[in-house]
């Protein structure tokens, strides 16, 4: 079912959750709201589902249905919290089976039929067996894969997940990752998943919205945000960068020897700032041919498949973070203290009033 | 120690100390005292100790003191659940004043409650009065009335309410209203707390399942309140039970209809029936104990899924 939102506000007395969000949602895809905490992409998911109402003005439409006004109860959509939100006193099969039985005798599915949905979808989310259990005896992983199930059961118009993964460990948030994107895959449901955590975001999304202070920053495929971040904003959050001083003058930007393009071609701006990912530098001992920007080399750390280089700037003391593949290390083998000189391979510079 | 090898480490020690205080405490100002009520109550044998609690007037007694107990815990758990309610979930101008007033009956001497209470309810009360032959409500009760014309004496709420208004003082009413009176912190009190850390994430999802307001209450909510409000209305009935002052000056005392068991062994006691005195303490004390247990194990089972999660 595709969604549309349309001119969603929302204030929360003098804080504005949402600044007029629009936002299409195409059928069957799988997106998520990602930013950081209080950017409003979790009141949007509540608004979207009917917990929340949005501020006057707004409309949501689902398909080209209009529900805006319309209760949670009769949304259609399923729900899954970030704490899981189980029935404590019921067991896996009762919680799964619960709106099913809460519905009005006349749409009610027979007992058998009941039992027979519940143990289809225990199935998909691979806990057949565990029917008697209460959730107390689960681990976290098996809880939230009861959540889904229990959610899924009524056959929801759109699934809605708020943050589902964040209160599990690394290594069980990674295995339901896949295992949601295989079910998103088999069941082909419209998804929309919240999330701070950028690397789940790109992992699972067929769509990204990069949210911050109520605003939708940019959308699209996750290629698009990490490759040509919008603004500011968006570099800034995705990845891990370094923000450098440079001078611009004529569009070209100026880093120790090194000037760049911008793109820009009448800026001049002498306290811009540039991005530059710490993966996107070439580092060598001597300095070559082409004209660098000489560090020196305060720390290394090895973390996992990179290694870490933490530099000083000698022209203006900035501190930078450089990553080199391992291979890249052992061929230029730095030491603590040495000299180097960098040669970006790119940088980005936004007009001032991009910025933040 | 035996029970060495099922402790587990901790970081403040001290199981020694506090079980040992415990158990002390326990039996100077519990065990002992009790144990002693039943040494006296066999002082003089069998025969006298079946005779003192197979009376007519203490058997009249403990039907009256039970069922006004359990009634008026019932009361405060239904009652009480909605003050704790609009305590625990919404503001509003006042809401200490009115949080302040629930713990009112704990801090009242109770028979200033018991006077206050008899002086409203009383058929020239205030309260009374309204539900008296002559007041708005009570005349309705009247064999004229609508309530006597539509239920003559004969049916059965006819019979139950036979045509002379609704007294209160003076009656089984007027005890369970004093008993509901003493009762109502226990039930706010324990529910509270439970009700305000519910997370609403539970009723967010039933709603969002479809459920409707009751069924979201009584199939969400409810049952996770269940152990407080059992807790809570098991000390409100323990309460009743063992409640004087303020029931005997509405109750009227009147041997084998308004006498609660508390007022029996008083009775016993001026007569210098030690003996008898005790033997009825211990009818009640051992038919309060049986009905607390029970209590406590409908609690334990219900609760027993509920570990944090």
């Amino acid at each position: 079912m595709k969604i549309h939102l349309q001119q969603i506000s929302k204030n929360f007395g003098p804080f504005q959750a949402l600044r007029s969000i629009d936002l299409a949602i195409k059928a069957g895809e799988l997106l998520t709201l990602l930013g950081p905490s209080g950017s409003g992409k979790t009141t949007l998911l509540r608004i979207i589902a009917g917990l929340e109402l949005p501020d006057e003005r707004g409309a949501i439409l689902f398909g080209d249905e209009e529900v805006t006004y319309r209760s949670a109860k009769d949304r259609g959509v399923g729900f899954v919290f970030q704490h899981y939100a189980l029935f404590r006193h019921m067991t896996v099969f009762e919680n799964i089976a619960f709106g099913l039985r809460v519905r009005p005798a006349r749409t009610r599915p027979s007992r058998g039929e009941i039992k027979d949905r519940v143990v289809r979808l225990l199935k998909l989310v691979q806990l057949s067996g565990l029917e008697h259990r209460y959730p107390s005896q689960l681990s976290g992983g098996q809880r939230q894969r009861v959540a889904l199930a229990r959610a899924l059961a009524v056959e929801p118009k759109v699934l809605l997940l708020d943050e589902p993964f964040g209160a599990l460990d690394a290594k069980v948030r990674k295995e339901l990752r896949r295992w949601l994107r295989e079910l998103h895959a088999e069941i082909h449901v419209t998804c929309i998943f919240v999330t701070h955590d950028q690397e789940e975001a790109l992992e699972l999304a067929d769509r990204v919205v990069i949210m911050n202070a109520g605003r939708i920053e940019q959308i699209g495929t996750p290629e698009e945000v990490y490759d040509h971040p919008a603004n500011s904003f968006v570099y800034q959050f995705l990845g891990s960068v370094n923000t450098l001083i440079t001078n611009v003058s004529g569009g070209r930007a100026r880093l120790g020897e090194v000037t760049f393009p911008t793109g820009l071609a009448n800026l001049n701006e002498p306290n811009s700032v540039a991005f530059i990912r710490p993966h996107e530098f070439t580092v060598s001992k001597t300095a070559g041919a082409k004209p660098s920007l000489t560090v020196t080399l305060k720390h290394i750390r090895p973390v996992g498949a990179i290694i870490r280089l933490e530099v000083i700037r000698a022209d203006n003391g900035e501190i930078l973070e450089v990553e080199l593949s391992r291979e890249e290390y052992r061929a230029a083998a730095p030491e603590i203290n040495d000299t180097l000189h960098l040669h970006p391979q790119r940088l980005q510079i936004y007009p001032p009033d991009f910025s933040i | 120690m035996f029970f060495s090898q099922h402790r587990r480490h901790r970081v403040l020690p001290g199981f020694g100390l506090t079980m040992g205080f415990s158990l002390t405490y326990l039996s100077l100002l519990i065990l002992i005292p009790l144990a002693g009520i039943f040494f006296k109550s066999a002082e003089h044998g069998w025969p006298h100790f079946w005779h003192a609690i197979s009376g007519q007037f203490a058997v009249a007694s403990y039907k009256l003191s039970f069922s006004a107990a359990l009634a008026s815990a019932a009361v405060n758990a239904v009652f009480g659940l909605l003050v704790a309610w609009a305590l625990a979930r919404y503001e509003f101008p006042g809401k200490r004043l009115v949080d302040a007033c629930v713990d009112l009956p704990f801090a009242l001497p109770t028979a200033v409650a018991g006077i206050a209470l008899t002086t409203i309810y009383s058929q020239n009360g205030w309260l009374g009065h309204i539900f008296s032959a002559q007041g708005f409500i009570g005349s309705a009760f009247t064999p004229n009335g609508w309530f006597g014309e539509h239920f003559p004496p004969g049916t059965w709420l006819g019979d139950l309410l036979p045509g002379d208004g609704i007294p209160i003082a003076y009656t089984w009413l007027g005890v369970t209203i004093a008993l509901t009176f003493i009762g109502l912190p226990f039930v706010v009190r324990t529910v509270q707390p439970v009700l305000a850390d519910l997370s609403l994430d539970f009723e967010e999802a039933a709603a969002s399942l479809g459920a409707n307001h009751a069924q979201i209450f009584c199939r969400v909510i409810l049952p996770e309140l269940l152990p407080a409000l059992l807790t809570g209305f098991s000390l409100a009935f323990a309460r009743a039970l063992g409640e004087y002052g303020s029931v005997i000056f509405i109750a009227g005392n009147i041997p084998g209809k308004t006498e609660i068991t508390p007022r029996v062994i008083i009775v016993k006691l001026e007569d210098y029936d030690y003996a008898g005195a005790a033997a009825v303490a211990v009818v009640m004390l051992l038919f309060s104990f049986i009905i607390m247990l029970a209590i406590n194990l409908t609690q334990w089972w219900s609760s027993r899924f509920y570990t944090r999660i």
